[in-house]
């Protein structure tokens, strides 16, 4: 390989306390490229089937990509990857922020760790070496005040961290991966994996250059992507995000039935107007609470920014600003228009290591079942779970965090609290155990297919038709006719952009995932081996799965998500969406059986590079 | 005719109100209210990728026909975040 990879890979085993290098082959990154991909094929090598997500048997991966700290724009993710102990199936997770890049200049492309510590530890790797050291005194610490402590002990002001809240620690179902301080690898539950491991940290410092095949093209792409940002068609886009961040549309996103409402039950032009929605919006939070400005590694938009609340009633003081996904979760789906209650929450969560999406969802989950008297105050602890109670989403989530009483129980996901309280079930919103995310698949249906699909269900970051369906024609929206060829594509370019290491955004700002790849690999791939190396790494995400026993037919959406009751009012009114034909025609364009939804033998032979795949599942 | 538009997140901060009122041509659509509304905020064609309409609490696309007294509502909406 002429660039792009440090060539290097970790294996840490905490059972035995064995630190190994191996080399990163020239043939497993061709085929997989880097992150979630790459992390697959290497578990479905190390993880056996029916292993305990929650055992040593689990195999936890931090996975770079091969654009990570070469200066390529919008390169700051990276990938966490684990077999899910809330799906039983594959799971990975991707995360902004300088933990990668710092990880890459560390000297390795990613980190396996298997087995389990007997006492906590955490891994410190500086400059190509790597240690396990004791983690006594950073265990029950929270994300911030276990990042302060690593820069302590290491004196390395400069280091970065990938780690666990007390979430993780006690092995809560919704807790994150963090590193600096917010940045989330959150959903599916890999903090818990981590703590299961009795894994505090991994802690990364280094100086080390990664090579870059093509300097000049790289410069070049990133210095066309600026100039399109400041002064050609992104120019909108790009001062409308880079200020206001995800948050810029949270309020209209509610009127226009993109954000799912009242746990999915609600309709945002009844339940939650204008007069509250627009209370959410980052340009009126930006006003009250800004007070700086936050980027990525690499990034020129830099979508994050600093808070600060000093009074009202939870005074968290300096924060972050809450993401859309958060404002929605803990908002529309609540009923909430409380935007500090929403910033402490979000600050809970990003101090304990927890989901935002999954614990606002259960919550709106929660109060659902507490309204219609499935549960009661004897339940939960004499917290009125009433829609839009801000003091009793907030002291929830905090009884979440702090794993007591019915906290305990909402801590371990929606999914598992009502087989546990052996009742709500009737109002899941989950795929798979997974909470499903704030972009409402009855506006856009296109996020029906992925939710229900993809290796990772409930997921809005993964690939599909929903890029082009937010805003088409009304008339043409909802038609399925013919759309499995581009949502083919679709989905293996999203695999592409999210294993090179790329951040979604880029594609809002016109980053092409293949020439950013060709400048740094020195590897040019035609349109056509694009998409098969997209589908390969699809395919290998799924074949996890498949030996599991998990398909994407179990995956099955809530009745809510794909309108099986239409909606009578507003936006939305009649939608029932043809999920099922999008799944149709997207298993016809990738070869897939569409009965036992398992690609053929024929379609994984033609894929390549997943020889002993083909092997387990046809023999 | 007369249209009343109302402004919503972004867009309300862009038009410095939460609403407008404005005089359009018999056979008005969305796309040429929009054309009209640039008169009165500025130039919307570099937000047009974010922008979603609805037309009477009905989801709406810049084709959409307008008629008097329609209520027509300007989201800033972004996928994926």
């Amino acid at each position: 390989m002429q660039g792009g990879y440090v060539g290097k890979l970790l294996f840490v085993n905490l059972t035995d306390g064995t630190v190994e290098d191996r080399p990163l082959t020239d043939e497993m990154a061709g085929n997989f490229i880097g992150g979630l991909s790459l992390g697959a094929r290497i578990l479905y090598d190390m993880v056996k089937p029916g292993a305990d997500p929650l055992g040593p048997e689990n195999v936890l991966g931090f996975v770079t990509g091969p654009l990570t700290a070469t200066g390529a724009l919008f390169s700051g993710r990276y990938m966490v990857v684990c077999k899910s102990p809330v799906t039983n199936a594959w799971n990975d997770a991707n995360s902004g922020g300088h933990f990668g890049p710092e990880l890459k200049k560390a000297g390795y492309d990613a980190v396996f760790v298997s087995g389990a510590a007997k006492k906590p530890v955490y891994i410190w790797i500086k400059d190509g070496k790597a240690e396990i050291r004791d983690a006594a005194k950073l265990w029950g610490k929270d994300s911030t005040e276990t990042r302060d402590a690593l820069i302590e002990e290491t004196g390395e002001a400069k280091l970065r961290a990938a780690l666990i809240g007390p979430a993780g620690e006690n092995q809560s179902l919704l807790a994150c991966v963090m590193n600096d301080t917010h940045r989330a690898a959150g959903r599916g539950g890999a903090g818990a994996v981590m703590g299961s491991k009795n894994l505090k940290a991994v802690a990364v410092c280094g100086t080390g250059k990664v090579p870059v095949a093509n300097p000049e093209k790289l410069r070049e792409i990133n210095m066309a992507v600026t100039k399109n940002m400041k002064e050609g068609p992104a120019a909108g886009f790009a001062k409308a995000f880079g200020t206001f961040g995800t948050g810029v549309g949270t309020g209209g996103s509610a009127i226009s039935g993109d954000s799912p409402v009242k746990n999915w039950g609600g309709i945002g032009v009844v339940d939650f107007d204008a007069s509250k929605a627009e209370k959410l919006n980052a340009p009126v939070m930006d006003a009250k609470y800004k007070t700086g400005k936050y980027a990525c590694a690499n990034c020129p938009l830099g979508c994050g920014a600093d808070y600060k609340v000093d009074g009202g009633d939870w005074p968290v003081g300096e924060t972050y600003r809450p993401e859309y996904e958060t404002m929605s979760a803990f908002g529309s789906l609540c009923l909430n228009d409380n935007a500090e209650s929403i910033i402490k929450c979000n600050e809970i969560c990003n101090r304990y290591g927890m989901d935002t999406i999954s614990v606002g969802a259960t919550i709106a989950w929660a109060i659902e079942c507490y309204e219609n008297g499935v549960i009661t105050k004897n339940d939960t602890d004499g917290i009125e779970l009433n829609w839009g109670n801000a003091k009793s989403i907030v002291d929830m989530t905090q009884a979440m965090a702090d794993q007591k009483g019915f906290g305990k129980i909402l801590a371990l996901g929606s999914r598992k609290a009502a087989e546990t309280l052996k009742k709500g079930q009737e109002y899941l919103q989950t795929v798979n155990g997974i909470e499903l995310p704030m972009h409402d698949s009855r506006f856009n249906p296109g996020y029906s297919r992925t939710y229900q699909m993809d290796p990772t269900p409930a997921r809005h970051v993964k690939g599909g038709l929903w890029p082009m369906l937010g805003r088409a024609k009304p008339e043409k929206k909802y038609d399925p006719t013919g759309t499995g060829p581009i949502d083919v594509a679709l989905t293996a370019s999203a695999e592409i952009m999210n294993a090179a290491g790329l951040c979604l955004f880029s594609s809002f700002v016109g980053v092409s995932p293949p020439d950013m790849l060709e400048a740094v690999t020195g590897i040019s791939l035609s349109k056509e081996e694009l998409q098969k190396t997209g589908l390969r790494m699809f395919n290998m995400r799924h074949a996890f799965n498949i030996r599991e026993g998990q398909l994407p037919g179990d995956c099955v959406l809530p009745d809510r998500a794909v309108g099986a009751t239409p909606q009578t009012e507003g936006p939305l009114k009649d939608v029932t969406i043809a999920h099922e034909a999008y799944m149709k025609n997207w298993c016809q364009a990738a070869g897939w059986d569409e009965k036992t939804w398992k690609p053929s033998k024929e379609s994984l032979q033609a894929l390549g590079g997943m020889e002993d795949v083909v092997k387990d599942f046809f023999g | 005719m007369e249209v009343l538009v109302k402004f919503f997140s972004y867009y309300r901060l862009i038009a410095g109100r939460e609403q407008i009122t404005l005089s359009l041509p018999e056979n008005a659509t969305v796309a040429s209210m929009v054309n009209e509304l640039e008169h009165h905020i500025g130039d919307l064609s570099s937000k047009m990728a974010q922008t979603a309409f609805m037309v009477n609490q009905k989801q709406a696309s810049p084709e959409t026909p307008l008629k008097d007294k329609d209520e027509i509502y300007l989201l800033y909406l972004i996928g994926g975040g």
